[in-house]
């Protein structure tokens, strides 16, 4: 009797078990394509400098997600404070996550102190077969002189939109009948036109040809510079030897345009004391015929604001439309691209090193890169579905938003999702099989974002090379470098605003001075010497 | 006078006992005293190892004391730094001003909140002049320009009243920006610091005044015979504290009201340091820097606190 | 205060000189205040923040519901009102003592003490080697942390000190006389005697511990003991921090979900109040003198 029922009940068990085991089997992969590893792959990962109350709360059903459907919990650790900072203290404290992501230069202290785990023997075909197909050519140039991998990147790659241009009011160009602006001069007429035609906005105040703000990196004047071949200050000859833009001709011819606009009482006179929220209000109240710098920013201070203002009165054409102006000769330079991204290292904390990998290897297959940058799909609010058959498709009511009127696009709600890249630690800015990216906006675009991608692709640049170049912190050249750019911009500044052209000149001038006494050659010599060196080993 | 009683008495004893005699009287403040000196050690003092790397070339995440020795190397970087004469007089202007109209403006304050004569009015403006010390300088500065900008407040005002032509760009000429600043400062702060101000006058014995109006003394007359006495070491003492932190111009308004334009007028030690240091990642700059800044401010106190022993009798230290 | 000399035309004429002259000043003070007001209660996704002066544009209180609705928004209060109990009550002690200590003249340590405490006004550790030292006493992710390093301050301590020692040595050597321990002598005859000047410190005090986020962001990152003030710091920083994106990308994710100015603007206002609540609280300590001779009754 005791037999028999212990018989059954083992039978019975085992019948359980069956359909327990195939299910188990058949689920290891999940609809992403990711085989759902058996112990959960655990690991914190710090990502910069952030507000720590909204990561936390864009973070959290992404998380939830990932453990229930992955297996995977990640969790994201940002501060506060400077990035720099806190990197020093988690190197002095020993107390560091499993993952950091930081800048170039940040990274190099801890590949020397020796926390952060080669990765040479398993990053390869077998191993992380996504990341060597996907990181393609660009994976070679992680290596370091001794051929060991140290860290991956994190939105490194060639992006194929553009993030700068010259840009004009569109319905005021479309009044004067669209004219050639190929040129400075042409597109300084046309600006001039329309500033005759709206001398002023319905307020009564006066408009201006452009404006701009300040920032920490002086993308309006990098902005300018390239318009004359510039590439982030600096110039390169043939032999790519380089020279600072004080010291040449096309930046004179840059500042002597500006200097004119501002003679002309048509440039902004408070570009270089307003924040970027300040010429945006400005820009709402339509001060602007023209604009060189950001693609975003006077769309998100324009059109999206006239559309809630104006109401039935807005039309599609009150917009600024990218042109692409260039001086005889001269290929502008307005779009760099830092191949390079940023670092992803994995330290020496790590537990589970392979795991880590594998993640990363996930997330440089097409749905994975999807995945942390777009957010959860099949969610309400999702700007995309996946299917249980593998397929996927964006929402098209999404899509519509998106690409009609941004400004009814919730960006809140993506993130919520936790999209818009919040996730992304080892994919990159390519483009993927089908033409996308992970940043959803750029992936569905509407007509004037193509005119602009199309328009100023031939601005476009791999700046890779110099975004490498780390000064030495225990040499003079990062004190170099910082004076030298405080020297030039305040000359800038100054000779723009300038009462006369000679004034003007008089002031890059005297610059040039002052830069050679504060060793801006030293510097020259360095960035020329390693950029080669750079160029020489990638094959440019 | 108290100090003089015990030297007396304990005169006429041998060394040794004076000694103990001191300590048995002494004990009860040595047995306090202990606890606040373990505090002091541990929280100020035991952290201060770190100033060595001032004279060393430190990389975060390596341990302090084997860091490469470099001598005077940043301290040298610093001075003969190509803005170093740039920098010293701007921290020594806006320091200097901020001496001169930031120091004696809560005083002024302090006073004229005690002439005023109605108790609740006096306390109203009060609250609200200590308002803006809450408002962050992001704020304020968002608010200046306003104020400021080519198109702002004061140049329509100005232009209107036909005391300028043209507006006048205030936030990108460095001629006006000292100005502006201590101003600034001022608004901020004055009704802040005029509280311990406030708390002084209110410590002064009533009964002064009172005889001060028996002898016929007049509404200046008791201000400057009874008020600022009475206020005086307190006075003194902020001053001279002050004059310590004459290195310290300001930081954060400095990076958030200065453009491209005004850098040389708005540039300080501290706003350079953060560049040169922070910014590049050179903690050992930024500690040279630090330590240099503290020992010129405390050279400066004990000078100060000798001058004003010498001329008002009135040490504070 | 009571006036006691002779009230003449020139006198009343300087009253009311005084009185429109301070009117002026807080004009200069509440007008921002009230453009901070004005702005958090408008629509700023339609209008420009810099077209809102005196009055909002497209009135409205989604500012405020959306501040309130933060469930966090009740704990980190209650740690910020801890933060200024706790911190205030902590350091007018000990502060207090030390500086009672420090006026003592016949006490042998005294110069030694003052002179300890003003190097630290002048020279700190630098951030690395505080966190480190913070983490090795077991300050770090802890509420003490806003606490203990505070305990004493110098600068406290001297201006205590200077109003103490401007008190007739008499009070304290009679107490003395009559074999009084020093601590009974502090609490019993110099708190009261210096009661303005502990609350003008405890305004000080109290205003520091409230306004303080940056020990926050080093020493207690966890977000255990996030107060009201960091929370503020987030919102405003936000800004800040978008100008040092180079990407440009991650720099249109950010700012499309920047922190709207009616909000940033409403929680200035929200994090202010409180404490502007504590000042006519301890002004009446200012408002009349107080009579030594009375204690010494």
């Amino acid at each position: 009797m005791k037999r028999t029922l212990a018989l059954v009940l083992t039978v019975l068990m085992l019948l359980c078990l069956v359909p327990a085991m195939a299910e188990g089997t058949e689920g290891k992969v999940n609809m992403f394509g990711w085989e759902i590893p058996d112990e959960t792959i655990k690991f914190t990962a710090y990502m910069g400098n952030d507000n720590p109350d909204t990561v936390a709360k864009y973070a959290a059903q992404m998380h939830d997600y990932l453990v229930d459907n992955f297996n995977v919990d990640i969790t994201l650790l940002v501060y506060d404070n400077d990035a720099t900072e806190r990197l020093g203290m988690m190197a002095a404290s020993n107390e560091y996550p499993d993952v950091v992501l930081c800048s170039i230069a940040n990274a190099a202290p801890w590949i020397e102190q020796g926390r952060a785990v080669d990765l040479t023997d398993l990053v390869n075909e077998e191993n992380t077969p996504n990341i060597v197909k996907r990181y393609g050519k660009y994976l070679p140039r992680l290596y370091d002189d001794n051929g060991r991998l140290m860290c991956l990147a994190n939105s490194w790659g060639m992006s194929q939109w553009a993030d700068y241009a010259p840009q004009v009011r569109y319905d005021w160009y479309v009044e004067i009948g669209e004219p050639d602006v190929s040129t400075p001069e042409a597109y300084y007429e046309a600006v001039k036109q329309m500033i005759a035609n709206h001398p002023e906005n319905a307020s009564g105040e006066k408009t201006y040809a452009f404006g701009g703000y300040k920032d920490s990196s002086y993308s309006v004047m990098r902005t300018w510079l390239s318009m004359w071949g510039i590439k982030k200050f600096w110039s390169y000859d043939e032999e790519n030897n380089m020279t600072y833009w004080p010291f040449t001709d096309e930046a004179m011819e840059m500042v002597k345009f500006l200097n004119q606009v501002n003679r002309d009482g048509l440039l902004d006179p408070d570009i270089f004391s307003m924040t970027s929220q300040e010429f945006g209000d400005r820009v709402t109240n339509e001060r602007y015929a023209a604009f060189v710098g950001n693609w975003w920013i006077c769309g998100t201070y324009g059109h999206e604001k006239w559309n809630g203002i104006y109401g039935d009165a807005y039309t599609e054409n009150m917009r600024y439309y990218h042109v692409n102006v260039a001086p005889e000769g001269i290929t502008p330079t307005y779009n760099f691209k830092n191949t390079n991204g940023s670092r992803a290292i994995i330290t020496d904390h790590a537990t589970d090193v392979n795991g880590i990998l594998k993640w990363f290897d996930f997330e440089n297959t097409d749905k994975g890169t999807r995945l942390v940058g777009y957010g959860l799909p099949n969610e309400e609010g999702s700007v995309w579905n996946v299917y249980e058959d593998g397929s996927w498709e964006y929402t098209p009511e999404k899509v519509a938003q998106i690409t009609t009127d941004t400004s009814t696009f919730d960006w809140e709600a993506v993130q919520m999702l936790g999209g818009q890249a919040l996730y992304v630690m080892s994919a990159g800015v390519e483009p993927l099989e089908d033409g996308t990216y992970y940043w959803y906006d750029q992936s569905n675009v509407d007509k004037w974002k193509t005119i602009k991608d199309t328009l100023l692709r031939p601005t476009f640049y791999d700046s890779g090379a110099f975004d490498l170049i780390v000064l030495p912190t225990d040499s003079l050249l990062p004190a170099t470098k910082t004076s030298c750019e405080d020297i030039a911009m305040t000359a800038l500044a100054n000779a723009i605003y300038a009462s006369t052209e000679e004034e003007a000149i008089a002031i890059m001038e005297q610059c040039r001075d002052e830069l050679t006494d504060a060793g801006i050659d030293e510097l020259a010599a360095y960035y020329t010497e390693q950029y080669k060196a750079i160029a020489e080993k990638w094959g440019l | 006078m108290d100090t003089n009683k015990t030297v007396t008495a304990v005169g006429n004893h041998p060394r040794s006992s004076r000694l103990r005699r001191r300590l048995r009287r002494e004990r009860e403040l040595w047995i306090l005293s202990a606890f606040i000196l373990v505090w002091l050690a541990v929280i100020c003092y035991y952290p201060m190892y770190g100033l060595i790397i001032a004279f060393k070339y430190y990389v975060p995440g390596k341990p302090f004391f084997t860091a490469k020795w470099v001598g005077l190397k940043y301290f040298s970087q610093f001075i003969n730094g190509r803005d170093f004469p740039i920098v010293m007089r701007n921290t020594l202007a806006i320091s200097g001003l901020n001496i001169l109209f930031g120091f004696p403006a809560p005083i002024l304050l302090a006073l004229l909140l005690n002439e005023l004569k109605n108790k609740h009015y006096k306390s109203v403006v009060q609250t609200v002049s200590y308002l803006p010390h809450f408002i962050s300088w992001v704020v304020a500065a968002s608010l200046l320009f306003s104020i400021l900008n080519s198109e702002g407040f004061l140049n329509k005002i100005l232009v209107r009243a036909g005391i300028i032509e043209a507006p006048i760009n205030w936030l990108s000429k460095g001629e006006y920006f000292w100005g502006i600043l201590t101003t600034a400062n001022i608004w901020k702060g004055v009704g802040f610091s005029s509280i311990i101000y406030l708390s002084a006058i209110a410590g002064i014995d009533e009964e002064l005044y009172q005889a001060g109006a028996v002898d016929g003394l007049n509404r200046t007359g008791s201000i400057w015979h009874i008020t600022l006495p009475g206020i005086r070491t307190t006075v003194v003492l902020l001053g001279i504290l002050q004059i310590g932190s004459i290195l310290n111009a300001g930081f954060q308004q400095q990076l958030l009201l200065g453009t491209t334009q005004t850098r040389k007028y708005y540039e300080v030690i501290d706003t350079y340091a953060y560049k040169y240091g922070v910014q590049n990642n050179n903690y050992s700059y930024g500690t040279a820097v630090g330590l240099m800044k503290g020992v010129i401010s405390v050279t400066l106190v004990l000078l100060a606190n000798r001058i004003s022993k010498k001329v008002m009798d009135i040490a504070v230290l | 205060m009571r006036r006691y000399y002779k009230e003449t035309h020139g006198t009343k004429a300087f009253d009311v000189f005084n009185v429109v002259l301070m009117f002026l000043f807080m004009l200069s003070i509440i007008f921002p205040f009230w453009n901070q007001l004005c702005v958090s209660f408008s629509d700023v996704s339609t209008y420009p923040v810099s077209n809102i002066t005196v009055l909002p544009l497209g009135f409205n209180t989604e500012a405020y519901q959306k501040v309130f609705s933060d469930q966090r928004i009740l704990r980190v209060s209650l740690v910020s009102v801890m933060r200024v109990i706790f911190g205030t009550t902590g350091t007018l002690l000990c502060t207090g003592l030390l500086a009672y200590i420090t006026t003592i003249e016949w006490f042998s340590g005294r110069k030694f003490l003052r002179r300890a405490f003003l190097l630290t006004m002048y020279f700190s550790a630098g951030l690395i080697p505080t966190y480190l030292a913070f983490i090795s006493i077991g300050l770090y992710n802890t509420f003490c942390v806003y606490i203990i390093p505070g305990l004493f301050s110098a600068y406290y301590m001297l201006i205590i000190a200077s109003y103490i020692s401007n008190m007739p040595t008499a009070l304290f050597e009679a107490a003395r006389i009559d074999g009084a321990a020093e601590l009974k002598i502090y609490f019993r005859v110099v708190l009261p005697i210096s009661i303005p000047v502990f609350a003008a410190i405890a305004v000080y005090c109290a205003v520091d511990q409230w306004n303080s986020w940056f020990d926050t962001t080093i020493y207690a990152p966890n977000g255990q003991w996030d107060t009201l003030q960091i929370y503020l710091r987030r919102v405003l920083l936000e800004i800040e921090a978008l100008s040092m994106i180079e990407d440009s990308s991650k720099a249109l994710s950010k700012f499309k979900t920047l922190t709207p100015q009616s909000i940033r603007a409403a929680t200035t206002i929200i994090v202010t109040l409180p404490i502007v609540c504590v000042y006519p609280f301890l002004q009446k300590y200012f408002l009349t003198g107080i009579t030594i001779g009375a204690v010494k009754e």
